[in-house]
């Protein structure tokens, strides 16, 4: 079944020049909970970039 | 960004700043001012949600003026309201910059439910806060964020009674490949009180894995012991389109066609 074509509008992004999600790193309560929701731990960034590659910086580029 | 809204099929992204100052670690260098370089080289993509917090470390004043400004010389209609690191949501020295919002007719996006980050106070999240303010500023338009989780149950409960207030699924969506019984809750019960034209959608990434937010919704349904059992209602692609984009357009006054590239 072909996939409809919805508008959609993200009511949350946060393009981030250091990102914030690796601040969760060092809290071992954190991660776990993280991952209770996520399925995953958002990757560590270091790099300040810029918007275009999404806060995440060179090493994704 | 850019691209990995298009991968995704996401139109246009609210972007917000969040201090975190709280957490401790390092301090993200994102302002409201660096936001807006984004949002004017792609204003079509981008609609700017500013940020104006901690409220009351920097003065109630001073975060109205900073409001007023950003509608006055930028046009912005919708702002976050991050609480975690400021103080409860119906801390009542809140009050003037609630009511600046409503008079401006401002959509106020809220975080709830936990703190999620370390140093960030679960105790200023509680959705059942909300109450105070939605009975005082009645017309002020409220997105409240992440279901409420894990005080989803009140916060439905008020959106049901309150028409103004509305409910992001922003961060818990990834439940809905990962874990599909607590998704099938959060929505299920959202869709059953606060309805399906009050709910609206969030991938609360930076914009890597916004692809894997958008996908499992496409397809994610009811099952049968959900429907029989607990009364949720079978999602269907009217409900789809509210969720993904309809609602918050409307909420904005923005129109909604599609602007995403489809991926080559």
């Amino acid at each position: 079944m072909a996939r409809k074509d919805y508008f959609i509008l993200d009511t949350e992004t946060h393009p981030i020049d250091a990102a914030i999600w690796h601040q969760l790193a060092p809290y071992e309560g954190t991660k776990r909970f993280m991952h209770s929701l996520q399925g995953c731990i958002r990757p560590l960034v270091k790099e300040f970039p810029s918007m275009e590659n999404d806060g995440a910086g060179p090493s994704r580029r | 960004m850019i691209a990995n809204m298009d991968a995704s099929g996401t139109d246009m992204a609210c972007v917000i700043p969040e201090g975190f100052f709280c957490s401790g670690g390092t301090t993200p260098i994102s302002t409201n001012a660096w936001m807006l370089t984004g949002v004017q080289k792609y204003p079509d993509r981008f609609i700017m949600c500013p940020n104006f917090g901690p409220i009351i470390q920097r003065g109630v004043d001073e975060a109205i003026r900073e409001m007023e400004f950003m509608v006055k010389e930028y046009g912005v209609k919708v702002f976050k309201f991050y609480c975690p690191e400021d103080t409860y949501i119906n801390d009542k020295r809140l009050w003037p910059f609630f009511a600046k919002a409503q008079e401006l007719n401002l959509v106020m996006q809220v975080h709830t439910g936990t703190g999620y980050v370390y140093g960030g106070r679960n105790k200023y999240c509680h959705p059942a806060l909300l109450e105070d303010v939605l009975y005082d500023f009645y017309d002020l338009r409220i997105v409240a964020f992440h279901f409420g989780w894990p005080h989803h149950r009140e916060l439905n409960l008020l959106a049901a009674t309150f028409p103004n207030l509305y409910i992001s699924v922003s961060f818990l969506n990834h439940a809905a490949s990962w874990r599909p019984k607590l998704f099938q809750e959060l929505i299920g019960e959202a869709m059953l009180y606060a309805t399906v034209d009050k709910i609206v959608w969030g991938s609360d990434t930076n914009g890597s894995g916004m692809k894997d937010c958008v996908d499992p919704f496409h397809t994610f349904q009811i099952d049968e012991e959900g429907n029989r059992g607990w009364g949720y209602a079978y999602i269907t692609d009217e409900d789809r389109a509210k969720i993904f984009g309809l609602n918050m357009a409307k909420l904005l006054g923005i129109e909604p066609k599609k602007r995403a590239r489809r991926p080559i």
